[in-house]
């Protein structure tokens, strides 16, 4: 079967869309717990900035520092990145206001990564990535090669997250067991008491998903390079994975952030395949 | 201009390659990216997480007594649309990375050097201590007339298993603000 032949900016718009309902979600998130910020919440600025060198810091930067991260200089970067990722989506493909609407999206995606040594997570880190590799790539003053790398950038980094979460699984002992997926979803942070007693009953079921996981993330990296259409059998693989923990961690981020990638990694497969 | 992306993105690609291993030099090259461009990827491995990590509390009121231990942040129950909006997420994450970080820090290798007598003393002015501390003080609801308060870090087992609860660490009383 001829693969579908697909538009590079096409593919770079399917990116951005995603991407911006990742970002639009994280950080409509953040807001909703916007009372954390403050100086009498989890995330106090006060008490994080000791992880960013506190004190140390001459007066001027820990003044700039304080404006921005307090909870009314949090809030608005919250509210200017929700508004900047959101034109991005909207504004016409490789213009100047898009550039500048991911450059500001992208800034504040640092800044809050900069901010919040504590609370983030992996799919927070593929934002951050997607976001600046758009940025570097989608100008008007960008060539359609640097959209091709920028395409191959992201999909190399969706590729290094599986085999080294493969990888460090399958030289775990407690992965290696069968036992591991069971233990996960069998807490109050990332599980639940009924999906914990399910994995309990049927503990060949535990066993199964935990190897389905690891066989997964290790064999990505080859299974990408199939020929169409048996590339897109990976492809749904992981969306079905990244459903489910969604579902059953309660990690629905990780969701649309790995699914931002997939359009750069499904054209750089067929790219690759193509020239084979 | 292509060529000089190209190398800006290859170089970006090798050091998060470099940056999933757990060495010192790597660990050294992290301290420099505060921005977090290097990613680690190693979700739930090598060690899965099969344990939750509770706060408990405890308070001292001004005649001198004292409060039972409870659960301070009770961890929220995922609810039917966790899986689309999760916000109270974060909360939780931030305890779980000052734990751990807090367990790294009490590791003998991060205490070498550091005289046994004043290692206690160390930690309570560490980030992740505060972190917690703030998380007790600010977060949690006291006993009327509390004027210290003192937690712990408790790890309890999976809902299936029937160990008993870990203690992790015991803080001092701290003094409640107005």
């Amino acid at each position: 079967m001829e693969p579908p032949a697909l538009d590079l900016v096409e593919v770079t718009r399917v990116v951005i869309w995603i991407h911006v309902v990742s970002v639009v979600v994280a950080t409509l998130e953040y807001l909703r717990v916007s009372a954390d910020f403050g100086e009498r919440g989890a995330f106090a600025w006060s008490v994080f900035r000791t992880a960013r060198g506190g004190s140390r810091l001459p007066p001027a930067l820990r003044r700039i520092q304080a404006a921005l991260f307090r909870r009314t200089g949090s809030v608005v970067l919250l509210a200017v990145q929700v508004a900047a990722v959101l034109a991005a989506a909207l504004l016409p493909m490789r213009t100047m206001g898009q550039w500048l609407a991911l450059l500001v999206s992208s800034t504040c995606l640092g800044l809050l990564a900069f901010r919040q040594r504590y609370g983030e997570d992996g799919a927070d880190q593929m934002n951050l990535i997607v976001s600046v590799a758009l940025v570097l790539t989608v100008g008007p003053f960008q060539s359609d090669t640097a959209l091709r790398i920028g395409l191959a950038f992201i999909a190399a980094q969706l590729v290094l997250s599986y085999a080294s979460a493969g990888i460090a699984k399958v030289v775990s002992p407690v992965w290696r067991s069968g036992r591991a997926v069971g233990l996960v979803v069998d807490t109050a942070t990332y599980g639940s008491r009924q999906a914990g007693a399910v994995l309990r009953r049927w503990p060949g079921l535990g066993y199964l998903l935990t190897w389905a996981v690891i066989v997964f993330e290790v064999s990505f990296v080859a299974m990408v390079f199939l020929p169409w259409p048996w590339v897109m059998v990976p492809l749904a693989v992981g969306a079905t994975f990244h459903a489910s923990i969604a579902l059953v961690m309660g990690l629905n981020n990780f969701l649309p952030a790995f699914l931002s990638t997939y359009p750069a990694m499904l054209y750089s497969s067929l790219l690759v395949t193509s020239q084979l | 201009m292509d060529v000089a992306l190209a190398c800006i993105f290859g170089a970006w690609l090798a050091l998060s390659v470099i940056g999933q291993f757990q060495a010192p030099k790597t660990d050294a090259l992290r301290r420099y990216d505060v921005l977090q461009l290097l990613p680690i990827w190693t979700f739930f491995a090598p060690n899965p997480g099969s344990s939750d990590y509770h706060v408990i509390v405890r308070d001292r009121c001004g005649d001198g007594t004292l409060t039972e231990w409870r659960d301070a942040m009770p961890i929220p129950a995922q609810t039917v649309t966790s899986w689309l909006w999760n916000p109270k997420k974060r909360q939780q994450k931030v305890l779980v990375d000052a734990v751990s970080s807090l367990a790294e820090l009490c590791a003998p290798s991060s205490q070498r050097g550091i005289p046994p007598e004043r290692r206690g003393r160390v930690l309570l002015i560490t980030s992740p201590y505060l972190v917690v501390l703030n998380m007790v003080v600010h977060c949690v609801e006291h006993a009327p007339g509390a004027a210290t308060s003192q937690f712990a870090l408790v790890e309890r087992s999976s809902f299936g298993q029937a160990a008993n609860p870990t203690v992790l660490l015991l803080s001092p009383f701290h003094r409640l603000g107005p």
